[in-house]
């Protein structure tokens, strides 16, 4: 157990010394939030049809696009093969990198962002189901963009390979996120895409380490 | 209401546009197929003497 | 098993050799048939007219594509299960096809959509999953080419097909699943096919001849990559040797 522990602290230790990864992530968010009305134009009803979509958009991008340091920096100076001869086999080390960005990035950002609705006219009814939709989504979203951070890990210039890969797997999030926040169809929608939510995050937790421990192991050898 | 004039022009494009990108696909294919074949016997051809003169070498 | 024996690259030439004359011919009998029955035997739809035609070059299509990139995980989980490099050759070559069919699948769709639907598109559950099994087929091929070392190539490769494969399920159950615009299935049903026996026919040939001509296409496309790894190998030696 204390070795995840240790695993955990040392990435979030890093994460706020180093202030790169959550920091990135929401000055990316507030500036998708700030332009978007800019760009759409000052018509309000539009502007909160359209809130939880695009509260998910922005959450989903920011996410994915923070999502490459969670391997690049270990795998360059060699701390990742270190951690391979260490006491945990990689598919944990994996999990808990993941895990680690969600608690830094996923998260908060799952947590500001129906609170920064405002700035799309967000209705308010809406926070309460938004922050639970996100957070359950965003540990999917984690997830699978360390999924996408491994595969590509070893591969230069691999920005549009992750979103070639992850966009797919993203896609159901999105659907059933947005449907379980969106207040459309009330609590017949949003409660079974809550559940679908889940089960798509348990998946991840359960599916991802081993592929992004096998696609590791193929670029350190 | 009668479909059929207005929007056979739909299915010529759907059958033209199916039969030249297929046709393309199997082109290249072919292309690629032959180059490599290609590619290969002219190898084995630089490769094979080099090989009969190692032998010619270890009788001796 | 006997599929075990062809696993030697050796051995799959020879049977490609005796195999491709009757694979070719009659995914071409196939299709001509398919044609003939779909273009002048089938009549007319009642309500859709002659743009019922396309549904026997864009279901078949569809098919395919959902089929090869099945095809492309079973031959990734056999090379992790049992480390045949042919099976991830053959994933490899069989990747470029899926994309042309996913392709087509969504191009005669539209042009059986605007006639019908009145829209050329529209982000409904099946459609935006094809679209997504196109963009998985391309980042499917960029990795194969992102890649120099081709061992390495192939680990990613797999992980690439087998974790994209979850959205070919997607694709068939979506229109149950979520009430759109597009239509629901018709063929595979518990209850067998509603279609017309006029049209089922020309649907079923073409179906059955665009994948055998995936199997033609597949069967020389590896032949092309075994003979394209020799290639490297005797670069290599070469390089080595002299």
């Amino acid at each position: 157990m204390s070795v995840l522990a240790a695993l955990i602290r040392r990435d979030l230790l890093l994460a706020l010394r180093q202030g790169t990864g959550a920091g990135t992530a929401l000055g990316f968010f507030l500036t998708v939030m700030v332009l978007l009305p800019l760009g759409i134009g000052p018509d309000q009803a539009l502007l909160q049809r359209i809130a939880p979509g695009a509260l998910w958009i922005a959450l989903l991008l920011s996410v994915l696009l923070s999502s490459d340091r969670i391997f690049q920096a270990d795998y360059e100076d060699g701390s990742l093969e270190l951690m391979t001869m260490g006491p945990a086999a990689l598919e944990i080390v994996v999990t808990m990198k993941g895990l680690a960005h969600w608690l830094t990035t996923g998260l908060p950002l799952a947590i500001a962002a129906p609170l920064l609705g405002f700035l799309l006219n967000l209705d308010p009814a809406l926070i309460g189901p938004l922050v639970v939709a996100m957070g359950l989504g965003s540990v999917a979203l984690s997830l699978l963009a360390s999924l996408g951070a491994a595969v590509t890990v070893g591969i230069r210039r691999g920005g549009l390979l992750v979103a070639l890969l992850i966009l797919p797997l993203y896609v159901p999030v999105v659907i059933f996120g947005v449907a379980a926040s969106s207040g459309i169809g009330g609590l017949d929608i949003a409660t079974p895409s809550l559940l679908i939510l889940a089960a798509i995050a348990l998946v991840a937790l359960v599916t991802v380490p081993f592929a992004a421990a096998a696609a590791l192991r193929a670029y350190m050898h | 209401m009668d479909l059929t004039a207005a929007h056979s022009g739909y299915v010529f494009a759907a059958y033209g546009l199916t039969f030249v990108v297929l046709g393309f696909t199997i082109w290249l294919h072919v292309r690629r197929a032959r180059r490599t074949a290609a590619r290969l016997a002219g190898l084995e051809a630089r490769q094979a003497p080099r090989r009969r003169t190692t032998t010619t070498r270890e009788d001796a | 098993m006997r599929i075990e024996k062809y696993a030697n690259p050796a051995r799959f030439l020879s049977l490609q050799k005796s195999v491709q004359p009757w694979l070719t011919g009659s995914a071409v009998v196939l299709i001509v048939v398919g044609l003939y029955l779909g273009l002048v035997v089938a009549p007319p739809d009642y309500q859709q007219g002659e743009t019922v035609r396309i549904m026997f070059i864009h279901v078949p299509a569809a098919w395919t594509a959902m089929m090869t990139y099945t095809f492309m995980a079973a031959c990734s989980i056999v090379a992790i299960v049992m480390r045949h490099p042919l099976a991830d050759m053959a994933a490899k070559a069989a990747a470029p096809f899926g994309a042309v069919f996913a392709f087509l699948a969504l191009a005669t769709g539209s042009l059986w959509g605007k006639p019908m639907w009145g829209t050329w598109w529209v982000w409904d559950a099946r459609l935006t999953s094809t679209f997504v099994l196109f963009l998985l087929y391309l980042g499917y091929i960029a990795v194969w080419q992102a890649i120099e070392e081709p061992s390495r190539a192939a680990a990613i490769a797999r992980i690439v097909a087998i974790v994209g494969f979850i959205n070919v399920p997607i694709i068939k159950f979506s229109v149950d699943w979520w009430h759109s615009l597009h239509q629901g299935e018709s063929v595979f049903r518990m209850g067998g096919p509603t279609i017309y026996p006029t049209i089922l026919w020309p649907l079923l040939v073409m179906g059955l001849g665009y994948t055998v001509m995936f199997a033609a296409l597949e069967f020389s496309a590896l032949r092309t990559e075994v003979l394209a790894r020799r290639i490297r190998q005797m670069e290599i030696a070469e390089a080595q040797g002299s």
